[in-house]
C-alpha cells in the first residue's frame, strides 16, 4: 500500500517538476520579448506548484516519521517560510528579478524533503539556516543597492579574503578548508568567493584604462589564492577561482585571446598537477576507472553510481531507497540521493533550473548600465553555473570529482548563506541600476522643466 | 558612442560564454541519461552496490527450466527466508550453477532476470493487501533433461565431459562434467571442494577444462592441407613408426597401416601419414584456420570458458610441427570448442553460435525476451566440408569409430586418444548426425582411460541412439 502510494508520489513530483519547467520556458521567452508584466503573472502559478511539490513529498515523510509531532512542526514552519519569504520579494521589492527567486525557492525546498528524509534533524537545522539566509539575503539587498561606494572596496576585500582562507584551522572530508571559532565551524571560501568577486570586480572596472597592468594584479592574486586553496586540498574551490578569472578576464577584455591561453594552461597546470601532486592524480585516476579500487579511492564515486542507477526515470520513491549509503550525502552527493530517490525527470529538471537561473540572471545583467555592476553579476552568475556544473559533473562521473557544494541543495550554513547572498548581490544590482535610472530620469526632467520656465521667460521679454 | 551599441559590445562575451555553459549542462545531462537509462543493469550487480540485497528480499527467485519445461532450480519461503532448491541434486550442477556461495552458471548470468517482475503500480497496489511476494521471471534454458541424465548415467565415476549441440539452432542439449557436486549444499561442502585440486569438482570441464586434442585435431590439420593441395597429390605408407627431426613419432599400437590414401589416414588416425602432412603444410595457414575455429580467443557462452590455444614454439622444428599436427603438442582445446569445430561442419561450413538461455518469461507466461538464432558466417568453404565429411562418414563406417555403423542413421566421426602427464590417454570422441540433416553434435572426453574408440564410442552410441531413434 504505502509503495505504491510512494511510487504515486514519485510520478507527480515528476509532473510537477515538468510543469515548474515549461513555466520557465514560457516566462523566459516573454522577458525575451519585454513582456515582463505577463511574464511575472504565472509567478503565483510557480508558488502554487512548489507548495504542491513540498506537501506531496511530506505526506510521504510524515507517513515515514509516524506523524511525528516535530514533523508536521517542520512543515508548517517551512510551508510558513516559502510563503513570508515570497510574500516580503513581492511587496517591499518592486522591480525584482521574481525567476530567480523562484527558482531559489524550489531548490531550497528539494533540500528541505531530501535533508529531512535522510535525518529529520538534520532537515530542521536546514530550515533554521535557511531563515537565517533569507534574513541575511534581505539586508544584503537593501545595502548593495543603496550603497555605491562598494566598487571601491576591492583591496580590503582581497585582503580579509586571504586572511580568512589562511585562518582555516579544519580538516574536513581531506580538506583543510574550515575554520573552527568554539563549538562553531564554517567554511570561510564559501564567503571568500564573493569577497573576490567584489575585488576583480572593482579592480576591473577602476583600472580599466591600463587593461593588461590591471589583469596582471589581478591574475597574481588569483593564482596565489588559487595555490593555497590547492594547498589545503580543496581543488573544488580552487578550480571555481581559476576558471572564474579566465572567463571574466574574457568578459572585461572582449578578446578570445585570454580563453584560449587559458585552456592552454589549464592543460599544461593539469599535466604538471597530475605528475606532481599524487592527490590530483588520484582523483583523475579515480574517476577514469573508479571500479578498479572500489574499496578504497573509487568508493565514493561509485556508492554514487549505483544510487544513481536505481533511479529510473521517476525515483525508487521517497524513503524507498537506500541513500544514507551514499558517503558524505547531505553535502556534496546530495544530488546522487536526488536522482534515486526522486528519479531522472526531478534529476534533469535541477540541472535546467539551474541552467535557468543562469540564462535569466545574463538576461538581467545585460541591460546593467554600471560596469561595476555588470561584472559583479557576470562573477557571481558564472561562479553558481560553475560549481554545479562541478559538483553534478563530479558524482555522475562526468569530469573528476572535486568536492564543493550544490548552491541552494547541500546542507551546510556557510553554502546557503553564501548563495543566498549571491542571490542577493543579483537582486541588489537590478535595484542599483533602477534607483539610477529614475535619478537620471528626475534629473532630466527637472532640466526639461527649466527649459521650459527659461524658453518662457524669454517670451515675455 | 551610442549607449546601446556600447552595451551589445560589451555583452557579446558574456553571450559566448552562456553557450558554453549551456552545452556543458547538456553533456551533463546526457552522461546522467546514460548511467540512468543505459547503465542500470551494470550498476545493479555488484556485489558493493548495497541495493542488491533488497531486491533479492523484495521477490521469489524465478525458476530455471530444462527446454521441455521441467524445473531444474527452484526457489521457496522456509521460515521467512528463501530457499532455492536444485530437484536433480547433483545433474546440473556445472550449467546451472549455484547461489548463496557466490554465483556461477546460468545462475549467475540470469541474475537480474530471476529477480526482475513485471509488475505494474497496481500490483504493488494489489501486493499491499496479500503480503506475497512477487516471483521473479523464469529462465528457460536449452537443456534436455533426458539427454543430460543419460550422459552423467555414461560417464559413470569417471572424470570427464560431454557437450551435445544442435548445430543448426546452437542450442546446448547437455553439458556434463565430471566429478560433480551437490548444489544444494554447496555452502557446507565448499571449503572440501577447493582444497580438493586433483579432482577440480567445481571446475566445469566442458567449457574451461583445457585438453590436448590428440587425433580430433586431424581435421583441422586436414582442412588446412586440403587449402593448397588435391585429395590426390597424397599417398603414404605406414610402417607403424617414423622419425620427425629427432622425435618418433607412433601409430596408436604401432599398428602398420600399410599404403594410405588421405581418407584412409584419416578413417583409421593414422599418426605417421598424419605427420608426414607436416613436411608439406604452412604452419600460418594452419594457424589462421584454427583461429577461424575459435582458437585463441575467449568463446562467448553464458557460463565463463577458457580460451583453447594453437601453440607452436619452433615453427621450424621438425619434431614440434610433426606433434603439433596430430593434436599432440602445446596446442589445448575445451570440449565446447572441440564441439563447435563439429557443428560448424554439420552447418556446412556456418559458424551458429551456441547459447544456453533461449527464454525468460513472466509469471504470467508471456515472453519477455527470447534467443535469436545468431549465424556468424561462413567460416568455410562448402567443398571442404564435402570432403571432410566423406572422411568422417568413413571413420564411422570402417574406421576408429566403427561401431557407430548404423543402418538408422549415418554418423561424422572422429575419434582421438590424447596422450598427457597425468596418466592413460584421455579418449575423445567428436561427431554428429544424421549427415544429411544433423540433428545433434557432441565432442566427449573421458579422461585417463585409453583410446576414443574404445571408452568414448560407445558414449556416443548411446547417446546417438536414444536421441535420434527414441526421440
Amino acid at each position: 500500500m504505502f509503495e505504491f502510494y510512494v511510487g504515486l508520489t514519485g510520478l507527480c513530483l515528476s509532473l510537477l517538476t515538468i510543469g515548474y519547467i515549461s513555466i520557465l520556458a514560457i516566462q523566459f521567452s516573454l522577458i525575451k520579448h519585454k513582456n515582463t508584466e505577463r511574464a511575472y503573472d504565472y509567478h503565483r502559478l510557480q508558488t502554487v506548484i512548489i507548495l504542491f511539490f513540498h506537501l506531496v513529498a511530506y505526506t510521504v515523510l510524515l507517513y515515514h516519521y509516524d506523524f511525528e509531532y516535530k514533523v508536521i512542526m517542520i512543515y508548517l514552519g517551512q510551508i510558513g517560510l516559502i510563503l513570508l519569504s515570497g510574500h516580503i520579494v513581492n511587496l517591499y521589492m518592486n522591480k525584482t528579478i521574481l525567476p530567480l527567486w523562484s527558482i531559489g525557492q524550489f531548490l531550497l525546498v528539494i533540500s528541505f524533503i531530501l535533508l529531512g528524509r535522510l535525518s529529520i534533524n538534520l532537515g530542521l537545522k536546514q530550515f533554521y539556516l535557511s531563515c537565517l539566509a533569507y534574513v541575511v539575503v534581505f539586508a544584503v539587498v537593501l545595502l548593495y543597492s543603496r550603497m555605491n561606494f562598494i566598487k571601491y572596496l576591492g583591496v580590503p576585500s582581497v585582503i580579509l579574503a586571504v586572511l580568512m582562507l589562511v585562518m582555516t584551522n579544519e580538516t574536513i572530508n581531506g580538506a583543510t578548508n574550515w575554520m573552527r571559532i568554539g563549538s562553531f565551524t564554517f567554511q570561510p571560501s564559501e564567503l571568500v568567493k564573493i569577497l573576490y568577486i567584489i575585488f576583480l570586480a572593482s579592480t576591473l572596472t577602476q583600472f580599466h584604462e591600463h587593461e593588461k597592468l590591471s589583469l596582471f594584479v589581478t591574475g597574481t592574486i588569483t593564482m596565489g589564492m588559487v595555490m593555497i586553496q590547492v594547498y589545503q586540498r580543496d581543488l573544488g574551490s580552487a578550480l571555481i577561482f581559476y576558471s572564474v578569472f579566465i572567463l571574466m578576464s574574457y568578459v572585461y577584455t572582449r578578446k578570445r585571446m585570454y580563453i584560449i591561453a587559458g585552456t592552454i594552461m589549464t592543460m599544461v597546470g593539469g599535466f604538471f598537477a597530475y605528475r606532481f601532486f599524487w592527490h590530483v592524480r588520484v582523483r583523475i585516476d579515480t574517476w577514469i576507472d573508479p571500479f578498479s579500487d572500489i574499496d578504497h579511492t573509487g568508493y565514493q564515486i561509485t556508492q554514487s553510481l549505483f544510487a544513481i542507477g536505481n533511479g529510473g526515470l521517476f525515483g525508487r520513491g521517497l524513503t524507498l531507497g537506500l541513500p544514507n549509503r551514499i558517503p558524505v550525502v547531505t553535502t556534496d552527493f546530495i544530488y546522487s540521493a536526488i536522482v534515486e530517490e526522486l528519479g531522472l525527470v526531478v534529476g534533469l529538471g535541477i540541472i535546467i533550473m539551474i541552467v535557468y537561473f543562469f540564462l535569466f540572471g545574463i538576461q538581467m545583467i545585460e541591460k546593467s548600465q554600471n560596469d561595476f555592476n555588470f561584472l559583479m553579476g557576470s562573477g557571481i552568475l558564472i561562479i553558481i553555473a560553475i560549481q554545479s556544473f562541478l559538483i553534478i559533473g563530479g558524482v555522475t562521473k562526468a569530469i573528476p570529482l572535486t568536492g564543493v557544494t550544490l548552491p541552494f541543495v547541500s546542507y551546510g550554513g556557510s553554502s546557503l548563506v553564501s548563495t543566498f547572498i549571491m542571490l542577493g548581490i543579483l537582486q541588489g544590482i537590478k535595484m542599483n541600476e533602477d534607483r539610477h535610472y529614475k535619478k537620471e530620469m528626475l534629473l532630466k526632467k527637472e532640466r526639461l522643466i527649466q527649459q521650459m520656465l527659461r524658453d518662457e521667460e524669454n517670451c515675455e521679454v | 558612442m551610442n549607449p546601446n551599441k556600447r552595451l551589445e559590445d560589451r555583452n557579446k562575451p558574456l553571450k559566448r560564454i552562456r553557450s558554453l555553459i549551456v552545452i556543458l549542462f547538456m553533456i551533463l545531462g546526457l552522461n546522467i541519461i546514460y548511467y540512468v537509462i543505459f547503465q542500470s543493469d551494470n550498476l545493479v550487480v555488484n556485489d558493493y552496490n548495497p541495493r542488491l540485497k533488497a531486491i533479492e528480499n523484495s521477490v521469489i527467485r524465478g525458476d530455471i527450466l530444462d527446454s521441455n519445461g521441467y524445473i531444474l532450480a527452484t526457489s521457496k519461503i522456509e521460515n521467512n527466508q528463501q530457499i532455492r532448491m536444485y530437484p536433480y541434486g547433483s545433474l546440473f550442477a556445472h550449467v546451472i550453477g549455484y547461489m548463496g556461495y557466490g554465483k556461477t552458471g546460468v545462475e549467475a548470468y540470469s541474475y537480474l532476470d530471476l529477480i526482475r517482475t513485471k509488475e505494474n503500480l497496481w500490483d504493488k497496489f494489489m501486493e499491499g493487501f496479500t503480503n506475497d511476494l512477487p516471483k521473479g521471471h523464469s529462465v528457460v534454458t536449452t537443456l534436455d533433461l533426458d539427454l543430460q541424465q543419460l550422459g552423467r548415467t555414461l560417464l559413470g565415476n569417471n572424470k570427464g565431459a560431454i557437450v551435445a549441440i544442435e548445430p543448426k539452432t546452437g542450442k546446448i542439449l547437455a553439458m556434463v562434467s565430471t566429478p560433480d557436486y551437490d548444489p544444494n549444499n554447496i555452502s557446507t561442502n565448499y571449503s572440501t571442494y577447493l582444497k580438493d585440486e586433483a579432482s577440480a569438482t567445481l571446475l566445469n570441464r566442458a567449457t574451461q577444462g583445457l585438453y590436448p586434442p590428440g587425433s580430433t585435431f586431424k581435421i583441422l590439420t586436414a582442412l588446412a592441407y586440403l587449402q593448397n593441395h588435391e585429395v590426390s597429390d597424397f599417398s603414404y605408407e605406414c610402417f607403424g613408426k617414423d622419425t620427425f627431426g629427432e622425435k618418433t613419432i607412433h601409430c596408436y599400437n604401432n599398428t602398420v597401416h600399410g599404403d594410405l590414401t588421405l581418407e584412409e589416414a584419416f578413417a583409421l588416425s593414422c599418426n605417421t601419414a598424419f605427420a608426414h602432412i607436416g613436411e608439406q603444410l604452412d604452419m600460418n595457414e594452419l594457424h589462421n584456420l584454427t583461429e577461424m575455429f575459435g582458437y585463441n580467443q575467449r568463446m562467448q557462452l553464458e557460463l565463463e570458458t577458457s580460451m583453447s590455444r594453437y601453440g607452436i614454439q619452433n615453427q621450424k622444428s621438425d619434431s614440434e610441427r610433426a606433434e603439433t599436427i596430430i593434436g599432440q603438442g602445446r596446442t589445448l582445446v575445451t570440449p565446447l570448442n572441440n564441439v563447435m569445430m563439429v557443428s560448424i561442419l554439420a552447418n556446412d561450413g556456418h559458424l551458429i553460435k551456441p547459447y544456453l538461455v533461449s527464454q525468460v518469461i513472466a509469471e504470467d507466461e508471456s515472453i519477455i525476451r527470447e534467443q535469436k538464432i545468431m549465424d556468424a558466417g561462413r567460416v568455410l568453404s562448402e567443398a571442404h566440408v564435402v570432403l571432410i565429411e566423406s572422411f568422417m562418414k568413413k571413420t564411422s563406417e570402417e574406421g576408429t569409430a566403427k561401431q557407430l555403423n548404423s543402418n538408422q542413421y549415418t554418423v561424422a566421426s572422429k575419434t582421438g586418444s590424447a596422450d598427457n602427464s597425468t596418466g592413460a590417454a584421455h579418449a575423445w570422441y567428436v561427431g554428429y548426425a544424421p549427415i544429411e540433416e544433423p540433428r545433434i553434435a557432441i565432442a566427449i572426453i573421458v579422461e585417463n582411460v585409453g583410446t576414443g574408440s574404445a571408452h568414448a564410442v560407445p558414449i556416443a552410441k548411446a547417446l546417438f541412439d536414444t536421441y535420434l531413434i527414441e526421440k
